[in-house]
């Protein structure tokens, strides 16, 4: 994957990205890899139409990598364009179609205004019946967040703790956009100022964090960026040519629901994660209490706690809690983004289920760096559209 | 074409009337109004109009609107559970959208935007 970033990729195009993470990909295959083996290419990308004024976006892709004439399929689910990619990707792969395939994702979205993009992702709601009434993104996960703290008497110090977690993983990881933890933006931004702040609560309590939506600050909102990320799927039988370290495809689940928010019964979850996630956890034959390590879709910090227990991780109720307590850090029971997730290591929306896998694949072979979970050998990605109309799942063992 | 669309339920709204439909076979009740039952398939549907009194049941004064919304400042937009059982997404124009907490009781009214009518809500 490319580094995510908001400014760095601003003089390039979407393809450019594109070839760039894939470039990484073949490189990390042990026995070497040639663009061509691959017999179909699928590209999670939301809106490179809006974006970038490119349409017809996985034809460009297959055009650029040079492997004309393959299938070459664009995949729009909103924020889980590339999670529902991979699942496409290895489909193909289970329908013999094909024994080798490249899955990517990619968004270029710093050439528009904060402005633009807020009302690019509201194409991702009920253009109808929701962003018609004056919703937005943020808007939407701060009503969720609304419902979550008064039916569990939950409080904005349990989101808090999920942003100062995710900034020290991204701390560790030269992928991601943000590489500060809280306390060195505190130390930054009040020096600045003249100021000083006692801890890092202390500082995304004050003016310095704006409200973006009560109650989700700027600190609770994943930022702009732009990035690709690549890999490659392969059969089984084959994946010897390759590599003698692979990762395997354990379980895989996607479900959608309603696109409006208020058409559902219970704002404090999200029906298609636990059901994506059963069906994975099915076919990969494992429990929650398997997973090691997992990426989570923190697009707002009360997404990542509503994820962890739509995931089984924790019961209802108790995810905020358990981020406050630091059951989810690097060295928790549960370590949740363990890259910095959406919150630091940036959110190109259709490039981040496909990052999630390259995620996992690193973490299972010990490939990490700063933020590895030692010894992980069974992870999970966790890929949300919009606010839950669409969500992938997919489970990953060292193979 | 089916009569249960965007632009009728608009149209009602307009009018001051909160329009959704019933399925003639199970009984369940939709707004907006859909053109096939979401609890059993059924395509006998007829109009069912919804008194407009809930409960606010999310929240959030939005301070980062998008373009439409920008003439506006900060604004509450949330979701209310209405009595008889589904809930609807409404801009909240009540004074001082910043007290307004779950759990408030609303009637529905229509706000202007312009020439454009929007669902939304006050309390009674």
């Amino acid at each position: 994957m490319t580094r995510f970033h908001n400014k760095l990729h601003v003089d390039k195009t979407g393809r450019e990205l594109f070839v760039e993470a894939a470039l990484e990909a073949a490189g990390s295959v042990d026995n070497g890899f040639r663009f061509r083996d691959a017999g179909a290419l699928f590209v999670g990308n939301f809106t490179s139409d809006v974006f970038e004024g490119q349409g017809h976006t996985a034809a460009v892709m297959a055009d650029w990598l040079g492997i004309n004439p393959v299938p070459a399929y664009r995949i729009e689910d909103a924020c889980a364009s590339s999670g529902a990619a991979l699942n496409l990707g290895a489909m193909a792969i289970a329908s013999g179609m094909t024994d080798v395939v490249i899955v990517g994702g990619v968004e270029m979205m710093s050439r528009l205004t904060t402005d633009q993009v807020t009302d690019a992702l509201a194409l991702a709601a009920d253009s109808s019946y929701e962003t018609s009434v004056g919703f937005t993104f943020p808007s939407i996960y701060a009503a969720i967040a609304s419902a979550y703290f008064k039916k569990y008497g939950a409080e904005w110090d349990q989101l808090a703790a999920v942003t100062i977690k995710n900034h020290r993983n991204g701390a560790l990881n030269p992928k991601a956009q943000f590489q500060s933890d809280i306390a060195a933006i505190a130390r930054k931004l009040g020096e600045r100022d003249g100021r000083t702040f006692k801890d890092e609560i202390d500082f995304l309590r004050s003016d310095l964090n704006p409200t973006i939506a009560s109650p989700l600050r700027l600190f609770d909102c994943c930022p702009v960026s732009d990035g690709a990320a690549a890999v490659i799927l392969v059969a089984d039988e084959v994946a010897w040519r390759y590599t003698d370290t692979p990762v395997k495809v354990a379980g895989m689940g996607q479900a959608s629901d309603t696109i409006a928010l208020h058409s559902r019964p219970d704002f404090t979850t999200l029906r298609a994660a636990v059901k994506a996630s059963e069906d994975a956890y099915k076919m990969a034959a494992a429990t929650p209490k398997d997973i090691q390590v997992a990426d989570v879709h923190d697009c707002f910090t009360i997404a990542e706690v509503v994820a962890t227990e739509d995931l089984g991780f924790f019961p209802k109720g108790q995810g905020g809690r358990a981020a406050e307590e630091g059951r989810t850090a690097l060295n928790g029971e549960f370590p949740i983004n363990p890259d910095g997730g959406l919150k630091a290591k940036g959110h190109p929306v259709g490039a981040t289920g496909v990052a999630m896998a390259y995620e996992m694949f690193k973490q299972l072979r010990g490939q990490a760096g700063k933020h590895q979970i030692q010894g992980a050998e069974t992870g999970l990605a966790h890929n949300v559209g919009a606010a839950g109309a669409s969500v992938t799942v997919q489970i990953f063992r060292r193979g | 074409m089916s009569e249960f669309n965007t632009k009728a339920f608009n149209g009602f709204v307009a009018q001051g009337k909160l329009m959704g439909n019933r399925c003639k076979n199970c009984g369940e009740l939709h707004i907006p109004p859909r053109q096939i039952c979401s609890r059993c398939g059924s395509q006998q549907l007829e109009w069912h109009e919804f008194k407009g009194e809930g409960t606010l049941e999310a929240v959030t004064l939005n301070r980062a609107p998008s373009t439409s919304f920008k003439g506006r400042g900060p604004y509450a937009v949330g979701i209310v559970r209405l009595d008889e059982g589904p809930s609807i997404s409404g801009l909240m124009t009540m004074e001082n959208p910043e007290k307004i907490i779950v759990g408030t009781r609303v009637t529905f009214t229509v706000a202007k935007e312009g020439e454009k009518a929007i669902l939304a809500f006050k309390t009674p």
